[in-house]
C-alpha cells in the first residue's frame, strides 16, 4: 500500500505534464525563477552571516556565537515545520476528504503512515529550499567538503523526519487522551474544535517555554569584552540552554562540520539518528490510536445539542443589504468559519510574531548597549517593512489569489443567481481589502511601536504599507479571477499554479521596490520618489480594480460551471 | 417561458450538444432524458448561463441569457445534481443568502423563512452547518432555496437522488403544484418513473441530439411500442 501511495504521488508529476504541456513547462520555469530568486537571497544572507562570524578571532567565542545562532535558527525552523505539520496533520488525519474508502478497507492501519509520509514530504521540500542555499554558503565560507556536505544533507532529512514523527506522535496522543477523558468525564465534550483549541494551547505553552529559555540568554552580557577570559563561555555554556530541544544535535553537527571535526560530527550524527529512531518508534506504536478518534470525529458536532443550536442562532447571518454586501458577508462568514484557513492564517501570524519577537530582543539590545541607534533603527524599520510586505504576499497567495478558483464546486450558487461577475468581484475585493489593510495597519503599528520610531518615520511606513498592501491584494485577486484554476479547488495547490508563481514573483519584485522607496525616504528624504511611487501604485491598482471585472474572460465563466 | 433554439456546445473537439431546439410553456413540466454524457446537464447549464453555448439562442420569458443574463437568471431557480454548498454555512443562512442574491426584500426574507423550512420539515436542523447534513438534507435545502424567490422557470437536475421516500414524494408534489400555479419546469433525470408520472412532455437526448420529443403517448408511437409500454421501454428502444 505504501509503495502504491508513493507510486501514485510520484506518478502525479508524470501525469501533470500530460495535458497543457506548454503552459506547465512555463509554470515550472516560473517556479524555478521564483525558487532561484528566493534561494539567491537566502544564499547571500547566509554567506554574509557566516563571513561576519568567521571574523571573530577568539575560537571559543566564535564557536559559542555560531552555536547560538544555529540553535535559534533551527528552533525557528523547527517551529515552522512542527506547526505546519500539525495543521495539515489534524486535517489529513481526522478531516481528510476521500478517506472513507481506505478506512473501510482492511488496510486502514496504513492510513496514519500515509498521512505521515504526506506530512514529511510536504515539509521536506520548503525546508530544503532554505537548507540547500545555507549548505552552499557553508561550503563557500568554511569549505566543509563533500563528506561534510553529504552528512549535513542527510542529517537535515533525518531532522525533518524527526520533527514530523514528534508532531504526529503528540497529535495522536493528545487527541486520544482528550477523547478518553471526554468518555469518562461528563462535562468534557469531545469535538474537533475542542481538539484544535487544545493543541493550540499546548503549542502556545511550548513556544512560551522555549521563548523564555532563549530570552534568558543575555548574549551581550555573555560576550562582553571583559568576559573573554571567562572559561564558561564556550559551546557547553550555550548548549546547556538548548540541549533538551530536538534541534540541538543538528546545531552541534553543523558546528562540528564547519570546524572540520569529523569524528565529533559523525558521533553527533548518530545521536541525531538515534533520537529520530526513538521518535519514529514512538509514533509507530501510538499511530493506531488515531482510529477511535477518527470514528468519533465522523459523528459531527451540533446534532441534537441545544447549547450549540442556541450559540449558532445568536450568530446566524441574515445577509442584510444589497447583493454585493451579501457576497462580502458570505466571504467573511465562510473564511472565519473555515478552521483550516483560520489556522493557516494564525500560522503565518505566528511566524510574523516570531520576527517581531526577534526585533524586540534586537531593539532592546541596541537601545541598551548602543547609544547611537538611529542608523540601525532605519535598517530595522526597512527590514520590518519588507517582512510585513512579504507576509502580506504570503497571505494573499494563500487566501485571496485562490478565492475565485475555490468557488468551483459551489460556483453554481453564484453562477445561477442574477448577480453580475462585477458584483461578485467587488464583494470579494472589498472583503479582502478591508481585512488585509486592517492587518497591515496593525502590523505597522506594532512594528513601529516595538522600535519606538518617530511619528514621521512611522507614518512613512504606514502610508507606504497601506498602499502596497492594497496593490498586492488587487494583483492577487485580479490574477486569480482572470486565470482561475479549473483543475482543483484546493487553495494550497492553486497557489502553485503558473499564475500563482507569477503573482509571487510580481509581489516579491513590487515589495523590493516599495522597500527601496521607503529606505530612500528615510535615509535621503527623497519624498518626490515616495509620492511618485504612491501615485503610480494607486493608478495601476485603480485601473486593475476597474478593468478586471470588465474583462473577466470566459475562462472565469468556465470556472463557475 | 423557455425557448431553446438550435443550440450547440463544443468542448474543444467534442460536440456535447448538437443543434437542440425545444420550448417549455408556463404551467408545463418538460423532462429531458437520455444516456450518460448525452448532453442533458450541458443544456441546463447553458440555459442558466453557467456555460456559454457555441451557437444558438436561449430565451427565458423573452430575455436572452447571453445578452441579458441578470434579467434572465432572476426568473430561474436551479436545483443541481450535486448540491455542494458552502460547508460552513448553516441551512438557515443559505436560505437568507440565496434570497439576498435574488434581491428579495429583507423583511420578506425573514417572513418567508418559517414557511420555507416547513416545505420539507427542515425546522430543527436549520442551524447546523452544511458539512453536517446528509446528502438528502442538502438536496432538500437546495430545492427550498431554488424555490424561495418564486421563479418562473425551474431547472432541475436529478431532484430525487438522495431523498428519502417521503422527501421524494414531497418534492414531486411540490413540482406539480408549482407547475399548476403557472411555473415552467425543465426536469433532467434518470429516474424514469418520476419523469413519466409528472411530465407533460418528454425529450430524448442521444449523443447531444434531441432525437425524440412529445408526450409519452407520442414517444411510444415514435418508438413503435404498444400503449401499455412504459417510459423505460421507450428509453430502451431509443437508447
Amino acid at each position: 500500500m505504501i509503495r502504491l501511495f508513493l507510486g501514485f504521488e510520484l506518478g502525479k508529476f508524470a501525469k501533470y505534464y500530460k495535458t497543457k504541456t506548454g503552459a506547465k513547462i512555463l509554470t515550472t520555469l516560473l517556479f524555478a525563477l521564483v525558487f532561484l530568486f528566493v534561494a539567491a537571497g537566502i544564499y547571500s544572507f547566509f554567506v554574509s552571516g557566516f563571513r561576519t562570524i568567521s571574523f571573530e578571532t577568539d575560537a571559543d567565542i566564535r564557536a559559542a556565537i555560531t552555536l547560538f545562532i544555529y540553535e535559534v535558527f533551527l528552533i525557528v525552523l523547527a517551529g515552522i515545520v512542527i506547526v505546519s505539520s500539525l495543521i495539515s496533520g489534524i486535517f489529513n488525519l481526522f478531516r481528510g476528504g476521500y478517506t472513507n474508502w481506505l478506512i473501510s478497507s482492511p488496510s486502514y492501519t496504513l492510513f496514519p503512515r500515509i498521512v505521515f509520509m504526506k506530512s514529511f514530504l510536504a515539509s521536506l521540500f520548503p525546508s530544503l529550499v532554505m537548507f540547500i542555499p545555507a549548505l552552499l554558503a557553508l561550503q563557500k565560507v568554511f569549505k566543509i567538503g563533500i563528506t561534510g556536505g553529504v552528512l549535513l544533507f542527510i542529517a537535515i532529512i533525518i531532522f525533518i523526519l524527526l520533527l514530523n514523527a514528534l508532531t504526529l506522535f503528540t497529535l495522536t496522543v493528545v487527541s486520544f487522551v482528550y477523547y478518553k477523558i471526554a468518555e469518562q468525564v461528563r462535562f468534557v465534550q469531545f469535538s474537533f474544535k475542542g481538539l484544535v483549541v487544545l493543541l493550540l494551547l499546548i503549542t502556545t505553552l511550548i513556544v512560551g517555554v522555549i521563548s523564555f529559555q532563549v530570552k534568558s540568554v543575555d548574549l551581550v552580557q555573555l560576550f562582553r569584552a571583559e568576559n573573554v577570559d571567562d572559561t564558561t563561555i564556550n559551546i557547553t555554556t550555550i548548549g546547556s540552554y538548548f540541549d533538551t530541544l530536538p534541534s540541538h544535535q543538528l546545531a552541534l553537527l553543523i558546528l562540528h562540520v564547519q570546524n572540520k571535526e569529523l569524528t565529533s560530527g559523525v558521533t553527533t550524527f548518530f545521536i541525531l539518528c538515534l533520537i529520530a529512531l526513538v521518535a519514529l518508534i514512538l509514533w509507530r506504536i501510538t499511530s493506531s490510536l488515531y482510529y477511535p478518534v477518527w470514528q468519533k470525529l465522523q459523528e459531527g458536532t451540533g446534532l441534537g445539542n441545544e447549547n450549540t443550536t442556541k450559540t449558532l442562532e445568536a450568530k446566524a447571518y441574515r445577509f442584510t443589504g444589497s447583493s454585493t454586501q451579501a457576497i462580502f458577508k458570505k466571504e467573511m462568514l465562510v473564511s472565519s468559519r473555515n478552521m483550516k484557513g483560520v489556522l493557516w492564517f494564525l500560522f503565518l501570524m505566528f511566524i510574523w510574531l516570531m520576527q517581531i519577537g526577534a526585533n524586540l530582543v534586537l531593539g532592546n539590545n541596541i537601545a541598551k548597549y548602543q547609544p547611537d541607534v538611529n542608523e540601525k533603527l532605519i535598517l530595522l524599520q526597512t527590514f520590518q517593512f519588507i517582512i510585513a510586505l512579504y507576509f502580506t504576499a504570503a497571505f494573499t497567495l494563500r487566501f485571496v489569489f485562490p478565492s475565485f478558483s475555490t468557488e468551483k464546486k459551489s460556483a453554481w450558487i453564484l453562477g445561477s443567481a442574477p448577480i453580475s461577475i462585477k458584483k461578485i468581484f467587488y464583494g470579494k475585493y472589498f472583503f479582502y481589502s478591508v481585512l488585509f489593510v486592517t492587518v497591515g495597519v496593525l502590523m505597522s503599528i506594532i512594528n513601529t511601536s516595538v522600535l519606538g520610531l518617530s511619528i514621521t518615520n512611522a507614518l512613512h511606513s504606514l502610508v507606504l504599507l497601506v498602499v502596497s498592501v492594497l496593490a498586492i491584494v488587487t494583483f492577487g485577486l485580479s490574477l486569480g479571477a482572470l486565470f482561475p484554476n479549473t483543475e482543483t479547488d484546493d487553495p494550497e495547490v492553486i497557489s502553485t499554479s503558473m499564475t500563482g508563481f507569477f503573482f509571487t514573483a510580481l509581489a516579491l519584485f513590487y515589495g523590493a521596490i516599495s522597500t527601496y522607496v521607503l529606505r530612500e525616504m528615510l535615509t535621503g528624504g527623497n519624498s518626490a520618489l515616495e509620492i511618485l511611487f504612491i501615485i503610480s501604485t494607486l493608478i495601476v491598482t485603480g485601473l486593475l480594480a476597474i478593468l478586471t471585472p470588465r474583462y473577466l474572460s470566459s475562462t472565469t465563466k468556465k470556472a463557475l460551471s | 417561458m423557455l425557448k431553446v433554439h438550435n443550440i450547440t456546445k463544443h468542448f474543444d473537439t467534442k460536440i456535447a450538444v448538437d443543434g437542440v431546439s425545444f420550448e417549455i410553456n408556463s404551467g408545463e413540466i418538460f423532462s429531458l432524458i437520455g444516456p450518460n454524457s448525452s448532453g442533458k446537464t450541458t443544456i441546463v447549464k447553458s440555459i442558466l448561463g453557467l456555460l456559454k453555448p457555441t451557437s444558438g439562442t436561449i430565451e427565458i420569458d423573452g430575455h436572452n441569457i447571453v445578452k441579458s443574463p441578470e434579467q434572465a437568471k432572476a426568473l430561474t431557480g436551479y436545483i443541481p445534481d450535486e448540491p455542494t454548498i458552502y460547508p460552513y454555512m448553516t441551512g438557515e443562512e443559505f436560505l437568507y443568502f440565496t434570497q439576498a442574491l435574488y434581491n428579495i426584500p429583507e423583511k420578506t426574507r425573514t417572513k418567508n423563512l418559517p414557511n420555507l423550512l416547513k416545505t420539507f420539515n427542515l425546522g430543527g436542523v436549520e442551524k447546523q452547518y452544511f458539512e453536517e447534513y446528509s446528502r438528502g438534507n442538502k438536496q432538500k435545502f437546495s430545492i427550498t432555496a431554488a424555490m424561495s424567490h418564486n421563479p418562473k422557470l425551474l431547472l432541475i437536475d436529478e431532484p430525487i437522488v438522495g431523498l428519502d421516500p417521503t422527501g421524494a414524494e414531497i418534492a414531486k408534489n411540490l413540482f406539480v403544484e408549482y407547475a399548476k400555479n403557472g411555473g415552467a419546469v425543465l426536469l433532467v433525470t434518470h429516474t424514469l418513473p418520476v419523469a413519466e408520472e409528472i411530465s407533460q412532455r418528454i425529450g430524448f437526448l442521444k449523443n447531444g441530439k434531441l432525437v425524440a420529443v412529445g408526450t409519452l403517448a407520442e414517444l411510444k408511437k415514435q418508438a413503435d411500442l404498444p400503449k401499455t409500454a412504459t417510459l423505460e421501454d421507450v428509453y430502451k428502444k431509443l437508447a
